[in-house]
């Protein structure tokens, strides 16, 4: 039974993983162009986080799966689950790290930029060398909190039918009619998370060398 | 005269709100000029369009006669970005709140211009850095960050961050205003020392005795304009000019 619980870790990381880094960086991405200047992509940027954080993951999970067949007619083989997953879940983390990272950029006093400027740096070089890690260093909590909650949402895949650690708990339990799977499945998904926790933990550690006012 | 910085009639509005009201203002190389004037009157601004923080609406500033912007057809026309960038690498600015960066060590601040802007040899930076640390009595902070120093301390690193680059001209904007009296005059006493090595400098302050000590020239700004202008003591003792009276009224107490 662990075995089996075990090959359906093998999804659920995949899913934990690509999702975190794929959404870091594209909601960086994304939180630019909800700052942007022109007000046409600042406003586009908008309505989709706002569409990201006002519908249920799992809605947007399903149509991204059987969106295709029911809208064009397109059929997707099973071998899309797994990427339906993915697209769901880097299109919506990416919302929610871009508020993140919004509100960690518009955090740095304007002073830090105004400082960079006098001496001389570019606007992308004051982003990256100035700017983007005090930014981090201010993030790092509510980054965390959602790659907690990251760990837990993979078990929505089970929703489509992907096989991953929760699908199989389902399945060995009614197998069995036993409660010991889930209980098997909620410690492993503890200590994926305790493990979480603890790197993030040990990063926010590591941007504690310095203090902002 | 050799002229520096050359700021002439330039205006400022914020919101239909008029800040600089037809500024002129000269400094020519070794000058030091210090801007008085009450709160509100535009002294920052007026330092912030001369570095470029801010953009002007109308009039012209040009560093060692190349135009940083000029007028055309009444509207302010900037430098192409290029020069205006070579142009800008002629001035440093301390701010009030120095506005250092927190998550470098002060080597690392003041370093970081000449490393990644202008290319400097990294041994060469620091070895200058080192010199500049001494000079500001900062030696063994050197691996400080910004938060394990004092208020006097932490500007005094900017005015090191701002002089490795070799300004020609040095902004201060009250760069004494954030301290207490004794952080003051510790401050004063490393500008005092620019000045007697002929730096030339533009200081917004509120501590008349020290504008009168160390300036060249004593600006006096009322409302967005130049009240009254001309050597320290000749500002400061016999004046007809009715605000200023007023103004320095404040400080005699
Ligand atoms: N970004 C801005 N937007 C709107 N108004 C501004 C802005 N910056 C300055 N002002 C206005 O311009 C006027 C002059 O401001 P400024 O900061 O230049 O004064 P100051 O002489 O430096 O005063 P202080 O001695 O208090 O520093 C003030 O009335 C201020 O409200
Ligand atoms: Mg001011």
């Amino acid at each position: 039974m662990f075995r089996l619980l075990l090959e359906g870790m093998g999804n659920t990381l995949l899913i934990f993983f690509v999702t975190l880094i794929a959404s870091l960086p594209v909601g960086l991405g994304v939180s630019f162009c909800r700052m942007s200047k022109k007000p046409i992509i600042r406003w586009v940027t908008k309505i989709y986080i706002s569409i990201m954080r006002g519908t249920p993951l799992m809605l947007q999970l399903l149509v991204v799966r059987y969106g295709p067949y029911l809208l064009f007619g397109i059929r997707c083989t099973d071998a899309y689950d797994i990427y339906a997953v993915l697209i769901a879940f880097i299109v919506n983390y990416a919302a929610y790290f871009a508020e993140i990272y919004r509100s960690g950029i518009e955090s740095v006093p304007v002073g830090q930029y105004e400082a960079a400027q006098i001496l001389g740096f570019g606007k992308v070089q004051t982003f990256f060398t100035v700017i983007l890690p005090q930014v981090i260093k201010r993030v790092l909590p509510s980054i965390t909190n959602e790659t907690i909650t990251l760990v837990k949402d993979t078990s929505l895949a089970f929703a489509i039918g992907l096989v991953e650690m929760f699908t199989r708990a389902k399945q060995i339990a009614s197998k069995e009619t036993s409660m010991l799977p889930y209980l098997f499945a909620g410690i492993l998904y503890y200590i994926f998370n305790y493990a979480v926790a603890f790197g993030m933990e040990k990063a926010e550690k590591a941007f504690g060398y310095y203090e902002i006012k | 005269m050799d002229e520096v910085l050359a700021i002439k009639n330039i205006f400022k509005s914020y919101g239909g709100k008029t800040v600089l009201n037809d500024i002129s203002l000269t400094v020519g190389r070794g000058e030091v000029v210090s801007v008085i004037g009450s709160s509100g009157s535009g002294k920052s601004t007026l330092l912030r369009c001369a570095t470029h923080l801010t953009d002007i609406d109308s009039g012209s500033v040009a560093y060692n006669g190349e135009y940083m912007v000029r007028t055309v057809d009444s509207k302010a026309v900037y430098a192409p970005s290029r020069e205006l960038k070579r142009i800008c690498s002629g001035f440093g600015l301390v701010f009030q709140n120095h506005n250092l960066f927190p998550h470098m060590t002060v080597m690392k601040n003041i370093t970081a211009a000449p490393i990644s802007v202008m290319k400097t040899n990294k041994e060469y930076a620091y070895e200058k850095a080192r010199a500049l640390l001494k000079r500001l009595d900062l030696s063994d902070k050197a691996d400080a960050y910004p938060f394990q120093l004092s208020g006097g301390q932490q500007q005094r690193v900017s005015i090191a961050r701002a002089l490795i680059c070799d300004p020609e001209i040095l902004f201060f904007d009250e760069p004494t205003s954030a301290l207490d009296p004794e952080l003051t005059a510790g401050i004063l006493r490393y500008i005092k020392d620019l000045a007697a090595e002929k730096m030339t400098m533009v200081i917004v302050t509120h501590e008349m005795s020290f504008a009168r000590k160390i300036s060249s020239r004593v600006v006096f700004m009322n409302g967005g304009t130049v009240a009254a202008e001309g050597a320290p003591d000749e500002l400061f003792n016999n004046c007809d000019n009715e605000r200023l009276r007023r103004f320095l009224g404040q400080f005699s107490e």
